[in-house]
């Protein structure tokens, strides 16, 4: 099988999450992803948890594949370094904060100068312009800015912040989507770019619908565990804290959830045979459908039932439901990666595989590397020699 | 200005969100994206509200840019004509359920024949394979089995969605990166290829962590706090608004009682330390909340919060988003074009691209009306202008609402 990036260089710069994650993306596909560190220290994911034998989970997965270099970009030493290795890189990658990287002297307009065709993307929390441009974002505060929370909990509580205030990720498949952009328009003109990449913009551009002045000022706001236009469609609970997801979309599928339940009457009972009473009667139609649930032993005996029947349902996953389901397995969407060394207590960590599926290419997923575990091969090929990496390195880590 | 799919020709069979979604951008970058729908009823999305002088401008959004052709594809001459115009696309999109082109005839292999380098991407809720292949997609549905739902809401109470249609959106950005890599593949290679993108695989990718294997807790929501922070989380102000307080260190700590105008909080047994705050969390938030409530506006408390260093984010509602000086500034929200002179509305707030390239810039152009170009097309691939027009009285007799 061939390898998309097979002879692209990166050299990736970033030092938070869900930056490292961009270039890894490119190394599962082949390129030679170089991962500038901070000596002795680290990319600020090699102390992210979860620590198991002391080394970052998080690290093995967000840096697998790549190589790890000591640098310090703050000293001239360093800058001359990665000014050498820009001299032959396809892609950098950075994710410093604002301002930062003018001052080392490491910005696209300086590394441009040195090579033309570089392709220079930053990953930050608001973008590299504009008000909030200095602004944190990251987890949380920058999920708040999105209009996701906004729009998830009871219409009449609180907003609820989605999935821990992670989903940063989104950025990344947005990143991977424009770096690609970048190579394209490349190979046809020659040219390098910028791009900017801000993880509170990926994130508001798959949950804001701007369309509230043509409802009567009315915004799109939170709706509980329902869709306010249908019904059943909805989240039920049933014993044992568990709940699922029932979608009963036409007059036909409600017929058979009615039959499932064991409530033939309801069909064509006067408060539900449609879906606008339905809708109307929603509370009375959750009392019974939770009813019936909470008459089964627990929710997989619901399941069972919906899927002989063939009413759309979705029960409500824990991590370790998709972990051990037969479609998530069978499809390759879960995967398992060698750790980094010094993990003894497991040789792999299982996560979700890259979102991808092509039919050329399948990813390749490689340990993560110690720190600073290519430093000399590396400078070496820049042409350094060993006296010179051992004095850097020596200076950097104030040995 | 040069743009970047000058001259690519996309087939696109999609229809309602995530596949429009995907084969838009595409347009936007400058290639000729056919949509194909069905006679008289269209896309399902030109049926979605909000309709303005009853355009739909769902419709508008995901599939500005493109031509619009109508095929009955149950017709032997549909079929013919889609064969034909697949010899000479470089992609072709599909979102129909899985199985379906392949009875049509018009799936990957059979394409694959008659024009060897096509980037053929089928989008789904589940993918093409596996047990769940055949199960229809739904949003919420897929939020429940991608663990989203299982990570959102309060510890010991209900898990809860998300009030908008993320999985589309999020599978149509994914689709769109794999075309791209495909495409640059493809410039180098001559070689095609076939892509498969599920809706729910994108969002489970987003949401999933396993390490409950390696002796950790199972990831479950934690609500509106951070579970290892204090105060780290939402609070209320008056007149349903919202504030993100994220304080990660002493100082910060000690700068939020100073804005509070409490100094003496800081070192008050029941917050000293974070873990004394994180302990006494709703003692915490009584306090935050009773300082928060003193003030009318939300943005008054940001104010004072940001001058004082404590990190901090207003739950930003819709209009505060189409708002705010940072997101217009930065081009993240443009205005499409309107569908043409005569409509009542001269362009529509949107979401424009979620990055900036410096030498690539999208074009936001006018979706097209339903059959718009069915002459232009089909003629262009050998049918006469009778034919064309015998094919669409038929069709539409056939059709209705």
């Amino acid at each position: 099988m061939s390898k998309l990036y097979e002879g692209l260089k990166v050299l990736d710069l970033t030092t938070r999450t869900p930056g490292p994650v961009a270039a890894s993306f490119l190394a599962d596909y082949g390129a030679d992803v170089i991962h500038i560190e901070k000596p002795g220290v680290g990319d600020n994911t090699r102390c992210k948890g979860p620590i198991l034998d002391g080394q970052s989970l998080t690290c093995c997965v967000e840096n697998r594949g790549k190589k790890s270099v000591e640098v310090d970009v703050f000293t001239e030493k360093g800058q001359e370094v990665v000014h050498r290795l820009a001299k032959d890189v396809d892609i950098v990658i950075e994710s410093f904060e604002a301002g930062v990287t003018r001052e080392i002297g490491l910005d696209y307009h300086t590394l441009k100068a040195i090579n033309p065709r570089i392709i220079y993307c930053s990953i930050t929390p608001f973008g590299r312009t504009g008000y909030y441009a200095n602004r944190d974002g990251y987890g949380m505060l920058g999920q708040a800015m999105t209009g996701l929370p906004y729009r998830t909990g009871e219409p009449d509580g609180r907003p609820k912040i989605a999935c821990n205030g992670d989903l940063q990720d989104v950025s990344m498949i947005q990143a991977f989507a424009a770096l690609n952009m970048a190579l394209i328009w490349r190979e046809q003109t020659g040219e390098g770019q910028s791009v900017d990449i801000s993880i509170v913009r990926g994130i508001s551009w798959i949950s804001t619908i701007l369309d509230y002045s043509f409802h009567n000022g009315r915004q799109s706001r939170r709706t509980g565990n329902n869709v306010i236009t249908l019904a059943p469609y909805g989240l039920y609970h049933g014993n044992n804290g568990e709940s699922i997801i029932i979608a009963a979309l036409n007059e036909k599928l409600w017929a058979v959830l009615c039959s499932v339940m064991g409530r033939d009457d309801l069909i064509t009972h006067p408060n539900f045979s449609s879906n606008i009473l339905r809708v109307k009667n929603r509370i009375a139609l959750q009392d019974i459908i939770e009813g019936w649930l909470r008459s089964l032993d627990n929710i997989n005996v619901a399941v069972d039932l919906l899927e002989q029947a063939g009413v759309p349902y979705g029960k409500v996953m824990s991590m370790k439901d998709i972990n051990e389901n037969q479609h998530y397995n069978e499809c390759g969407w879960i995967a398992d990666m060698p750790v980094m060394d010094g993990i003894t207590s497991t040789k792999v960590r299982r996560f979700p595989a890259d979102p991808f599926n092509f039919s050329l290419f399948a990813p390749e997923y490689h340990k993560a590397p110690t720190l600073g575990e290519h430093t000399v091969e590396v400078l070496k090929d820049v042409g350094y020699t060993t006296e010179e990496i051992q004095k850097m390195q020596t200076e950097w880590k104030g040995e | 200005m040069k743009k970047m799919f000058e001259g690519v020709k996309v087939l696109d069979v999609t229809n309602n969100l995530a596949g429009p979604h995907c084969t838009t951008m595409l347009a936007d970058y400058g290639a000729e994206v056919i949509h194909i729908e069905k006679p008289v009823i269209g896309d399902d999305t030109r049926h979605l509200p909000p309709m303005i002088d009853k355009i739909s401008f769902s419709y508008g959004q995901h599939n500005r840019g493109k031509k619009s052709l109508v095929l009955d594809m149950n017709d032997q001459r549909a079929k013919d004509a889609f064969l034909r115009l697949a010899k000479d696309v470089d992609i072709i999109v599909e979102s129909n359920r899985p199985g379906v082109v392949k009875k049509l005839g018009i799936d990957y292999e059979s394409i694959k024949k008659i024009n060897p380098s096509v980037i053929y991407v089928s989008v789904s809720a589940y993918g093409q394979t596996g047990p769940l292949a055949p199960k229809r997609g739904y949003d919420l549905i897929a939020q429940a089995q991608s663990g989203l739902m299982a990570r959102t809401g309060d510890p010991d109470a209900t898990p809860y969605c998300v009030g908008s249609v993320v999985g589309d959106f999020a599978g149509a950005i994914c689709g769109f990166s794999e075309i791209c890599a495909a495409f640059y593949h493809r410039m180098r290679t001559g070689e095609g290829q076939f892509i498969d993108v599920s809706l729910v695989r994108t969002f489970m990718w987003l949401c999933a962590r396993f390490d409950y294997l390696y002796g950790f807790d199972m990831l479950t929501r934690t609500g509106n706090h951070h579970p290892d922070y204090a105060p780290y989380g939402v609070f209320a102000g008056k007149n349903d608004e919202y504030i993100v307080l994220a304080v990660e260190t002493e100082e910060q700590w000690c700068d939020l009682c100073g804005v509070i105008g409490n100094p003496e909080l800081a070192g008050h047994p029941l917050f000293k330390t974070n873990a004394d705050r994180v302990k006494n969390r709703d003692a915490l938030g009584v306090v935050i909340e009773t300082w928060i409530q003193t003030m009318d506006h939300i943005e008054t408390v940001e104010q004072k919060l940001t001058e004082a260093n404590v990190p901090n984010c207003k739950i930003y509602s819709m209009k505060d988003i189409d708002e705010d000086i940072h997101f217009n500034q930065n081009g993240w929200i443009s205005g499409m074009p309107a569908w043409d002179e005569n409509w009542s509305v001269t362009s529509r707030r949107c979401m424009g691209s979620p990055w900036t390239l410096s030498r690539i810039v999208p074009f936001h152009q006018i979706p097209p009306r339903l059959g718009e170009d069915n002459h232009e097309i089909l003629e262009r691939v050998g049918f006469t202008a009778e034919e064309v027009d015998a094919m669409e009285k038929e069709w539409a007799e056939h059709f209705s609402y």
